[in-house]
């Protein structure tokens, strides 16, 4: 009987790693899954935002409200081109922009070293915004 | 004893199994509904830069009239294959861009209910457009 019951002992020690692993990948996968719809819902709305008022202020303040629930404060933000630069600096309508963003997913065995996955997503609008 | 040697062994093999096919299913389902939401984003663009277009021949048409002191056309304006054209490629061009496909067609119509601007993306009709009176009042 004693050694039955360090058998099955030695068997959850073989088998629990691997179950964790399996837990990781399956939590990972739909985590990622999660980041990548948040992101390009947000980079649309962040360019639907531009083209209309053609403010990056309130482009990032669109991109920062809808990317949840992912953490705005993760998520960086690129606009091209940037209001300070031609066309929008001038006549922008009808010319094209361009809202990207990323968010970096930290993989639960970072401690082994192992880097954290980026998601990223764009979203493009003709500018609709006239000075 | 010596059948249940095997026990972990099995078990380790058959939740590998399930994990990888939970794994993949997840894939398989987020990649679709990503492109179903992709395709979606992209008709708004592409129906929107054609809404553009119109509304730019729009104004140009009430310019144009107010310019000849004459009464505005606006459905010939709208119905002019250039204006067509330039509405069917800007939509393109930000359907493309946005991972959608190209555009084939755009209708625009100036009815009741002012300018409508339609498109088919994908089997999914698209559709935006704006008030004009001038429609109304042929």
């Amino acid at each position: 009987m004693r050694r039955d019951e360090g058998q099955a002992i030695v068997e959850f020690a073989l088998v629990l790693p691997v179950l964790l692993a399996a837990a990781f990948a399956i939590v990972l996968v739909a985590e990622l899954g999660v980041a990548r719809l948040a992101l390009q819902h947000a980079t649309a709305e962040g360019a639907r935002a531009g083209a209309l008022t053609n403010d990056d202020d309130v482009i990032r303040a669109t991109v920062a409200a809808a990317v949840a629930p992912l953490s705005s404060d993760h998520v960086a933000t690129a606009i091209e081109p940037p209001m300070s630069e031609a066309p929008r600096s001038a006549d922008p309508r009808g010319s094209l922009l361009t809202v990207r963003a990323s968010y970096s997913v930290r993989l639960p065995l970072g401690f082994v070293g192992m880097g954290d996955l980026t998601v990223s997503a764009s979203s493009t609008r003709r500018i609709e915004w006239t000075p | 004893m010596k059948g249940d040697r095997g026990q972990a062994l099995v078990f380790v093999a058959l939740l590998l199994a399930i994990a990888a096919a939970v794994i993949s299913g997840l894939r398989l389902s987020q990649d679709a509904i990503l492109a179903r939401a992709r395709t979606s984003r992209a008709g708004e663009a592409a129906v929107e830069a054609a809404t553009a277009i119109a509304a730019d021949a729009y104004v140009a048409e009430l310019r144009r009239a107010a310019l000849a002191a004459a009464a505005p056309d606006v459905a010939n304006a709208l119905a002019a294959p250039a204006v067509r054209e330039d509405a069917r490629i800007a939509a393109s061009d930000l359907s493309v861009r946005n991972g959608g496909h190209v555009v084939d067609d755009v209708t625009i119509t100036c009815g009741a209910n002012g300018v409508e601007v339609v498109l088919m993306l994908d089997r999914v009709r698209y559709q935006a457009g704006f008030k004009a009176d001038e429609c109304s009042r042929r």
